[in-house]
């Protein structure tokens, strides 16, 4: 990493920390995903727990993986909008700063909250459930393979999001069809989810790890069409400063 | 040349709109050189272009010796600072923190970042406001950290587009004494504005533009540019003035404005004391006569009235 995308991921952080918003939806957010997840985990009568358990557990890996998805795009279009709004977009693009580090800062900066968040998150919900949950649903629900989901798919998955969200957003001529737009590049990465929450690829950790190697390479390569078809003449233009 | 700036032919257009059109510059290093034109006359255009955020449509340019290329971006920006036309502040961060951002996008770090942040403060008098937010200063005072900002790479070259917009009396006083102070500095300052008092004051050449190059000059080399004009009020009026005035050698055109005469001539003090023995030759009661120099405000609307609407 350069030092100067080192320079806008340390600016990008320190302004997070002082928005309400931000910081709101960083917590409120993951929060109510956790409680969703907790709750017909721990509220299950024993009776039925044995028989539920591999449903629950799939419907709490979904819920997972789209943590890292779901939270790097909010945070994403603040950071482009907040500096539009800001005007602080043309003092930036007049800076030696190449579009490559700009826009490797701004990437790194919306995913990696929501990927250490996710961690963060798996492991409270993994110690309530060891105290508080029937053995046959912890059982189920925290296994090899869903460290192996948590711990590499759902950062590839979130890569990949925030970079079908910078690839809408460099062609797109008007801020709200970007914006707009943005909430679809989630899509794929919903669909293979559902892919192994909903039994279609029977999950298991060889297999998650490898779906999480080749979306990491879908990942490498989409990383140069980012780059390539972002133009600051564009952003500048279109978007204003 | 290094620190300067030089256009030969600079023309960039949108979707077929010219905004700029064969723009020729070449402003020295350590010039304050004045960029003036009306709304829409490419003024932001020609900043954007020159500090590589557009491409020209066609024409050349150089800035601080580097030829503007899209691949000689990153280097040319190296060396130059743009004030933009909004402040452009992160408001949630402080005045140092501002700078320290855009001191680290310079690729200064550590002792020598705190040196230059606290030398670019002091350009700007603001070394007492570096621990306040951004977003509770004053208009002025934003301006002035975005000038502030702009100097943090000890820039070659500095481009300021529109300083004093949308800025009230004092806070203009403020930003333009900021701009005075740079001239120690020894910066090449490419200002763009309209406010013609305040390139009279501050710049050593100004350009006239209205998408095109309509001149370039001194403030009073474009004042004299213009022609001189006496002033002449006489009492109840001339009976003939065009015939009185025809009769005096240098004077040209001539116009009337609630009786007072103002007559163009090629050299005042020739042409004073022989149009004051005319108009008493022909009876007139003279009640004043005064060599009146066009103020670059005239010799502007001049210009821009010649030029037409773009």
């Amino acid at each position: 990493m350069s030092h100067r995308t080192w320079v806008i991921l340390s600016k990008e952080f320190r302004e997070y920390r002082r928005n309400k918003l931000i910081v709101g939806t960083m917590a409120g957010l993951p929060l109510l995903f956790l409680v969703i997840t907790l709750v017909p985990l721990l509220t299950i009568p024993a009776e039925l727990a044995d028989r539920a358990a591999g449903a629950l557990a799939a419907q709490a890996l979904l819920l997972f993986l789209l943590i890292p998805v779901v939270l790097p795009t909010t945070i994403a279009a603040y950071s482009v909008i907040g500096e539009r709004e800001q005007g602080t977009l043309e003092p930036l693009l007049t800076t030696p700063a190449t579009d490559r580090e700009i826009l490797m800062a701004k990437a790194i900066a919306a995913t990696a909250p929501g990927i250490v968040l996710t961690w963060i998150l798996f492991g409270v919900f993994a110690t309530i459930l060891a105290a508080f949950a029937q053995p046959s649903i912890f059982r189920a629900t925290v296994k090899a393979e869903t460290f192996v989901a948590v711990g590499a798919l759902s950062p590839a998955l979130g890569v990949l999001a925030i970079e079908l969200s910078l690839m809408v957003s460099s062609r797109s001529s008007d801020i709200r069809v970007a914006q707009q737009l943005s909430a679809l590049s989630v899509l794929p990465a919903v669909a293979i989810t559902s892919l192994f929450a909903y039994g279609i690829i029977d999950p298991s950790p060889g297999r998650y790890l490898l779906v999480a190697i080749a979306i990491a390479g879908v990942d490498a390569a989409l990383w140069s069409v980012v780059t390539r078809l972002f133009d600051r003449e564009r952003v500048l233009t279109r978007y204003g400063g | 040349m290094s620190g300067g700036i030089r256009a030969i032919g600079l023309t960039r257009a949108f979707d077929g709109r010219v905004a700029v059109e064969g723009v020729d510059l070449d402003v020295a290093p350590g010039e304050i050189f004045g960029y003036l034109g009306p709304n829409g006359a490419g003024k932001t255009t020609t900043v954007r272009v020159l500090a590589t955020l557009l491409r020209p449509t066609s024409g050349a340019a150089e800035v601080a010796g580097i030829p503007v290329t899209p691949q000689n971006g990153p280097e040319i920006r190296r060396r130059i600072g743009v004030l933009t036309e909004n402040p452009g502040l992160y408001l949630k961060l402080s005045v140092h923190d501002n700078l320290q951002f855009f001191a680290g996008l310079y690729g200064y770090r550590g002792e020598a970042t705190t040196a230059r942040i606290m030398r670019a403060l002091e350009a700007v008098g603001l070394s007492e406001r570096r621990n306040q937010v951004a977003g509770t200063l004053s208009k002025g005072l934003r301006q002035r950290t975005a000038i502030a900002r702009t100097l943090v790479g000890e820039p070659q070259v500095l481009f300021l587009d529109e300083p004093t917009q949308g800025l009230d009396p004092a806070a203009s006083l403020e930003v333009r004494e900021a701009i005075e102070r740079l001239r120690e500095h020894g910066v090449t300052v490419f200002l763009t504005t309209h406010r013609l008092e305040e390139a009279e004051r501050l710049c050593d050449r100004v350009a006239i533009v209205s998408t095109r190059l309509l001149t370039v000059g001194t403030p009073a080399e474009l004042r004299a540019g213009r022609g001189a004009e006496l002033e002449v009020k006489v009492a109840g009026g001339l009976a003939d003035p065009d015939a009185l005035f025809r009769s005096i050698p240098g004077a040209g055109s001539w116009r009337t404005d609630d009786g007072v005469y103002r007559v163009r001539v090629e050299d005042p003090a020739a042409a004073a004391p022989a149009l004051a023995r005319a108009i008493v030759s022909a009876g007139g009661d003279l009640l004043r006569l005064t060599d009146v120099t066009p103020s670059l405000e005239e010799a502007y609307l001049d210009l821009i009235g010649e030029a037409g609407p773009e």
